[in-house]
């Protein structure tokens, strides 16, 4: 079956939700197309309150900010189809989803859009070590999402390695589970993520490993986790002999920071550049993060990996963007709303922390990388 | 184990509970559950074996990027489990058992 | 105490009054006083806004740390909750004679009651004295993160930063003494990479070795990357294998083959199968 829309935007997550909302509040005919049972992307499992500006959502917690998306995606017409693969993107802006029906069957369809957005997010990083691929060692956000999303504990007695801010976050709503969390391991000579965020675990006793790695994990007659072991690293980075330590533990997090998802982008030839900052290999966008090929987008962790403030406003700023192209928003009004958007897009990746963000972010879009 | 009382999420209000076999063992797990959390709450770790190796394998992403917790669900196999809510009288399996 | 704030995880008494965290002794002794123990510049301001005596001030550009207008707060507390990074405490010097009060957030279940004894613990998480709930307050503004009061002896008032969990028996830190795997530092070459068509370490070098210097070339001859993740989780780590092994920089590594599907679907879903 060949459906057509104006706009299909391929990820419901917190950029793809802003960019329709934008894009469907003025009039453009907008499809979400997103594999999971319910929308929202990864905002579900951030239980925290977000940082930011307080005239955006600072202080209010990710899930609450979900919800919100998902009220203002019903109210702005756009349509959703969940439980849904983008399996492919061919030619003339095709795209093949496996579309789940009302009745639960799986039915193939291509979807041919004029403006297509690819917000499909990212996916964490590993570290391989012994025993890495025992049941009961995961990402960080894998335990997040099993925690916060689903309700249930992956573990009741967890390492973490890795911290920066997911690492952290991860501990600390680990704790509130009333998992035990018996250390935070890290391969840097200090924390990496926030301190406000380590001082939260600290206070609850939970000690850092700094300068050491996990080198060992070991499973019990069940083939599940049941012990990990750590060793202090030299000068070299490696792991020093006589300095190991073993925790009894059925949960090893591994938070080594994420790279964006865009095999749909590359299959279609848009632009990529190696930028390690954002995660490594990403697609390019301009400055209404369009990429190279005229009607596809890109936003969120997609487009470089930032966090769900930065995600939503990439996301406003590709649907003002692409209800511009189609002519549903007056040029002005839109380059106004599009400036309003930079300013905070830049005025978030200010600071220590973002500096980078910002500086790799400037020069994709001066073009500036090297291809 | 579910999280029953949660600081920020508060108490659970959905209990309404549907029926699953596993390896063919009764269960009655939350519904609308993603199915490898369903396994978690009851303490199954394990979804799949390898091919090669016969090793025990697990969810590892939760968001249906790294297909490591993949089953066998109402006869289909390769089926995404981190991102399948469970159904009444769904039958699972873990793929490639013996 | 050692370390700084980057390698313990919790700011020094030092660090906080060298950059001017902590109110005077004598704005202390007038009474409770917020203390902002935020360091690092962030981008967040909603505890301006919470500060409805414009005690706080952020401004611009947002990630300035908040300034504390000493003489402006009257202690009320309504900052604790509206912190993001959960760093703001009220500290009441004045409390009694002999005692001090601390409120901090506690989003932890089962969350204490007044009158309850408890453990008062410092930044480090260490116990340091015993205390009593005076308050525990968790309207809906806050919400979800309570703000517990702790009347304390005076002495530990610029320590005691929280209490230890109800429902956590204290960390048993003798694992210390007793691994129980020694670290090989031979090559672990039986290491799997790809987790969905195991291979191995040694499969990859061996491939790199036979002259594969891209993910695509190390995917023919290994099947690493081509199993039903399509490369997903392991393509990063075979990535940087070639790096490390030709001596080059992450980018002139290039991405594998991106192709259809990109996630798994089953065949009879393509063929349009009416029953599936």
């Amino acid at each position: 079956m060949l459906v057509n829309r104006q706009v299909a935007i391929i990820g419901g997550g917190p950029a793809g939700l802003t960019a329709a909302i934008e894009a469907a509040k003025v009039g453009a005919q907008v499809l979400i197309i997103d594999e999971n049972a319910r929308p929202g992307g990864q905002l579900f499992k951030q239980i925290h309150k977000f940082f930011g500006s307080k005239a955006h959502n600072a202080g209010v917690r990710g899930m609450d900010i979900g919800l919100n998306l998902l009220k203002e995606t019903e109210e702005s017409g756009a349509e959703t189809w969940l439980n849904s693969t983008v399996i492919g993107l061919y030619e003339g802006n095709r795209l093949s989803v496996v579309r789940t029906m009302e009745d639960g069957s799986k039915k193939i369809h291509t979807v041919q859009a004029e403006k297509i957005l690819i917000a499909t997010g990212s996916q964490e990083n590993t570290i391989n070590f012994d025993g890495w691929t025992i049941p009961g060692v995961m990402g960080a956000g894998c335990a997040q999402t099993m925690i916060n999303v689903n309700r249930v504990m992956p573990g009741t007695k967890a390492l973490m390695v890795g911290s920066g801010n997911v690492g952290l976050m991860v501990s600390y709503q680990m704790l509130q589970a009333g998992i035990d969390v018996l250390g935070v391991v890290e391969a840097a000579p200090k924390i990496s993520g926030y301190n406000v965020h380590a001082a939260k675990i600290c206070r609850a006793g939970v000690p850092f490993y700094l300068r050491h790695t996990i080198i060992h994990a070991e499973a019990d007659e069940s083939g599940t986790l049941c012990r990990a072991t750590i060793a202090a690293l030299d000068e070299k980075w490696n792991p020093s002999p006589n300095t190991e330590q073993s925790f009894d533990v059925n949960l090893v997090c591994i938070a080594a920071g994420l790279r964006p998802l865009a095999k749909l982008a590359q299959m279609y030839g848009v632009e990529h550049g190696f930028i390690p900052e954002l995660g490594g290999w990403m697609p390019l966008h301009d400055e209404n993060m369009e990429t190279n090929i005229q009607g596809i987008y890109v936003a969120g962790d997609t487009a470089g990996v930032e966090e769900a403030n930065t995600a939503m406003d990439e996301g406003r700023l590709a649907g003002i963007s692409i209800a511009q192209s189609l002519q549903l928003l007056p040029d002005q009004e839109a380059e106004q709303c599009k400036a309003e958007i930079r300013a905070r897009l830049e005025s978030l990746r200010l600071g220590p922390f973002g500096e980078r963000r910002l500086q790799a972010k400037n020069r994709i879009v001066k073009k500036e990388v090297q291809l | 184990m579910y999280i029953t009382d949660h600081p920020i999420l508060g108490a659970e209000e959905n209990t309404e509970m549907v029926n699953i076999t596993v390896d063919g063992v009764p269960l009655r797990v939350r519904k609308g559950s993603m199915i490898a959390a369903a396994l978690l709450a009851n303490g199954i770790k394990v979804n799949r074996y390898t091919l090669k190796h016969h090793e025990p394998r697990g969810v590892f992403c939760g968001i249906g990027q790294c297909t490591d917790c993949v089953m066998i669900v109402n006869g289909q196999p390769n089926v995404r489990t981190c991102i399948t809510p469970v159904e009444e009288n769904m039958v699972i399996m873990t793929q490639n058992k013996d | 105490m050692k370390g700084t704030i980057l390698e313990n995880g919790y700011p020094s008494i030092e660090e906080l009054k060298n950059a001017h965290r902590f109110p005077s002794e004598e704005r202390f002794q007038k009474g409770p006083v917020a203390v902002i123990e935020c360091l690092q510049p962030i981008p967040c301001n909603p505890c301006e806004n919470a500060c409805r005596f414009g005690a706080i001030l952020v401004g611009e550009p947002i990630i300035n740390l908040p300034e504390l207008q000493e003489e402006k707060c009257t202690g009320c507390g309504m900052c604790v909750a509206s912190c993001s990074g959960l760093a703001i405490f009220i500290v009441d010097k004045t409390y009694s004679a002999t005692e001090a009060t601390i409120s901090f957030p506690y989003e932890y279940l089962p969350l204490p009651v007044k009158g309850q004894a408890i453990k008062a613990v410092n930044r480090a998480g260490e116990v340091v004295c015993d205390g009593t709930v005076t308050r525990v307050m968790n309207v809906k503004q806050n919400d979800h993160t309570p703000v517990v009061t702790i009347a304390i002896p005076k002495e530990f008032s610029d320590d005691v930063r929280s209490m230890q969990r109800l429902n956590v028996a204290p960390a048993e830190k003798d694992h210390e003494c007793c691994a129980d795997y020694t670290y090989d530092p031979a090559d672990p070459d039986d290491l799997i990479v790809c987790r969905c068509e195991e291979v191995t370490v040694g499969d990859i070098r061996k491939a790199i070795a036979e002259g594969a210097d891209t993910i695509t070339g190390v995917k023919r001859r290994t099947r690493a990357g081509m199993g039903l993740c399509q490369g997903r989780t392991c393509s990063k780590t075979v990535s940087k294998m070639i790096a490390d092994a030709k001596h080059l920089s992450g980018d002139k590594i290039p991405l594998d083959t991106a192709r259809p599907p990109v996630k798994p679907v089953p065949f009879s879903v393509l063929a349009g199968d009416e029953d599936i």
